[in-house]
């Protein structure tokens, strides 16, 4: 969808411009064209008196043949103009008289006082009044007036197609600007779902391409190389720590052999303790090599394990019950569960991994006394799962890093473990399309989030 | 009884060998495929103990030859790679356990005598410990006669532990019996359970069963303490 971004402003305000442009085009339309008559008709008028009299000049005393040389020449009546010829204010013809025309401005016979030519603009009517100068020195004034009723007309419609016209024209442009680009605008939004979908259960999935052989196939090319080179660079870290982890095991096999033997012979009690503590290092060691050889496999477990459909709430409610006995020894209340069924389709085992290391953190975390609750529920088509307790806290600088390996929040909070425990739940909620994420107060408690999808089936 | 090691990590082969034989078994190791296959051509084996990773062949393609030339005895794979998969092809292979490296000594002991016993292990019903008896068809405990109420996850533990007597379980091992594959790491738990149980089948009760190993973990001993 388009939103109302920066795009949308900016759109609008070209509509706007477009809108003002028409319209002065359309005013300087019609004032150009009425000009452009005005003028038509003036030169027009002028013309024709000379016309006027050319012809009448020999017929001034024989009235009914003027009048009929007159209609046949210049059929005043049908074509809007008006034709008088007078002398000394007497009439010798006149035509009738056109619509719109100033019929009172006409009855002005005194013509000779108005000088030799005279234009004037009597309604709807140009008149051109001119005094000729006839056989035996007849003072003879013709007057040629043509009516623009016709030009007004056209005037009019012309207006009125511009007003109309340009406005539709110009909201169908929009609509069609608007609907082409939401348009080419489509491969972007499937690319955009793609993107979305590619997770860690999905590492070589790639975006559509439109195949339109525009700047947005090109982008869709480079983002599918882009992800070509980070997921072969994905593939390489987790290559080394998978090697690391793998090289590590036969010297501490050995190291732990030998400490073994050791270990079961009798010696001082000093030299029983330094065992035992060098013992209890090379167990950590061992837990945290399969840990992170667990990490970097994380990816090819995905996929190849039956994928069963389960009920969360069920999971949570058995592995709080497992648990229940390492809340109570700190006096720490684990309430039950009560929560409606919630299913979702994974790897069980591991999701029930992600839970038990929530739930040892929460309840290493929090003081004696304290509260820790687990909630399940789905809202739209997600799972929600929160371990919430109301144990120390973390601060804010450490919330983006804690589900890193081996970040530990400090050596000081006076527990021991690999500190990889958040990153194998990270890695198993990617794996299931989910995230996990924390909010939490310092001294008041923390909220673990997991959002898994929902079982589709 | 008889066991082939073949693992060519010299001092590894040789821990090896030192356990097997604190275990009273006789033991030969090699290090090569090659060698390995001709010892077993040439001497009766009870239990072979497999290296996957050998210098000059995989050990599964070794595990496919001697099974092909119809050797039957368990074998019992050690490997550095502990991921499904590669568990699986050892199993089709012929395997008949898996242990993934660093395993501690005792784990291997075990698995070792699990493996030789080849018959089902006659198992007594009733485990009597000094005067502590469990009785594996009723689920019962009792101490000095008197019954004790134990949890399904104390029972369990307190079984696994009297099941291998006399040796220490390590935590991770006792996590991965008697918990399952998500508890893995979490091994705080077993301390708890481990004072859980001791309150009930220990407090007030002469002698002490329940023995914390520096440095390897929890056994239960009805032989003179230290």
């Amino acid at each position: 969808m388009i939103s109302r971004s920066p795009i949308f402003w900016l759109v609008t305000l070209y509509c706007a411009l477009l809108l003002l442009l028409g319209a002065s085009f359309a005013w300087f339309t019609v004032v150009t064209f009425e000009h452009y008559t005005r003028e038509t008709i003036i030169r027009e008028t002028a013309a024709r008196s000379g016309e006027i009299w050319v012809t009448a000049a020999g017929s001034l005393d024989d009235r009914p043949r003027l009048a009929q040389l007159i209609e046949q020449r210049f059929a005043p009546e049908a074509q809007d103009r008006f034709i008088r010829i007078s002398e000394n204010g007497h009439f010798l013809y006149e035509s009738a008289i056109p619509a719109g025309a100033d019929a009172r401005a006409l009855e002005i016979r005194n013509a000779q006082n108005l000088g030799n030519v005279v234009k004037l603009r009597l309604g709807s009517l140009f008149l051109n009044r001119r005094l000729y100068t006839g056989p035996q020195g007849r003072r003879i004034v013709v007057e040629s007036g043509q009516s623009d009723i016709f030009a007004q007309g056209v005037q009019t419609s012309l207006m009125q197609s511009l007003v109309f016209g340009l406005p539709v024209l110009l909201i169908l442009a929009a609509f069609g600007g608007y609907f082409l680009m939401r348009r080419s605008l489509r491969p972007i939004e499937r690319m955009i779902d793609a993107a979305e979908a590619i997770t860690f259960n999905n590492p070589g999935n790639r975006l559509p391409l439109a195949e339109t052989g525009d700047r947005i196939e090109t982008l869709g090319l480079a983002l599918n190389r882009m992800l070509d080179r980070l997921d072969a660079a994905y593939q390489y870290a987790n290559r080394i720590s998978a090697d690391a982890a793998h090289e590590i095991r036969t010297p501490l096999a050995i190291i732990r052999g030998e400490l073994e033997f050791l270990a079961a012979q009798k010696h001082s009690p000093d030299l029983q303790a330094t065992l035992g503590n060098i013992l209890d290092e090379a167990n950590r060691l061992s837990d945290m090599v399969e840990k992170l050889a667990m990490l970097s496999r994380m990816e090819s477990l995905w996929g190849k394990h039956a994928h069963a459909e389960f009920d969360l709430a069920a999971l949570a409610g058995e592995t709080i019950d497992q648990m229940r006995l390492l809340a109570d020894e700190k006096n720490i209340a684990l309430a039950p569960l009560q929560d409606s069924p919630t299913i979702v389709t994974g790897d069980r085992n591991r999701l029930k991994q992600v839970l038990v290391n929530l739930l040892d953190n929460a309840i290493k975390y929090t003081p004696e006394g304290g509260r820790v609750t687990v909630e399940v529920r789905s809202h739209a088509n997600r799972a929600l799962l929160t371990v919430s307790d109301t144990g120390i806290g973390i601060a804010p600088e450490h919330r983006e890093n804690i589900f890193d390996r081996f970040y530990r929040v400090s050596t000081d909070r006076g527990e021991t473990g690999s500190g990889l425990g958040l990153s194998i739940a990270k890695s198993i909620c990617n794996a299931h399309g989910g995230t996990i994420a924390v909010d939490s107060t310092p001294g008041a408690g923390s909220t673990f989030r997991i959002e898994l999808p929902l079982s589709t089936a | 009884m008889r066991v082939l090691v073949i693992e060519d990590e010299a001092k590894l082969l040789n821990i090896l060998l030192r356990c097997l034989n604190g275990e009273g078994l006789t033991a030969d190791g090699v290090g090569s495929a090659e060698e390995a296959f001709e010892y077993i051509q040439s001497f009766h084996y009870d239990l072979v103990i497999l290296d996957l990773l050998l210098p000059d062949s995989p050990g599964t393609s070794l595990l496919r030859r001697i099974r092909n030339e119809r050797h039957a005895m368990p074998v019992l794979i050690l490997t550095a790679r502990s991921d499904i998969d590669s568990k699986a092809e050892g199993f089709s292979a012929g395997a008949d356990d898996y242990l993934t490296k660093p395993f501690s000594l005792a784990e291997l002991s075990m698995r070792v005598q699990a493996l030789l016993r080849r018959a089902p292990a006659i198992q007594e019903a009733v485990l009597k410990f000094s005067n502590l008896e469990i009785n594996r068809l009723t689920r019962q405990v009792r101490r000095a006669g008197k019954r004790i109420e134990l949890s399904p996850k104390e029972y369990s533990l307190l079984e696994y532990l009297s099941l291998h007597a006399g040796r220490a379980l390590s935590r991770s091992m006792i996590v991965e019996r008697v918990w399952d594959q998500s508890f893995e790491g979490l091994t705080n738990i077993v301390d708890v359970y481990i004072g859980h149980l001791r309150r009930k089948i220990d407090e007030g009760y002469e002698p002490k069963l329940i023995r914390t190993v520096r440095g390897l973990g929890y056994s239960l001993d009805a032989g003179e303490a230290e």
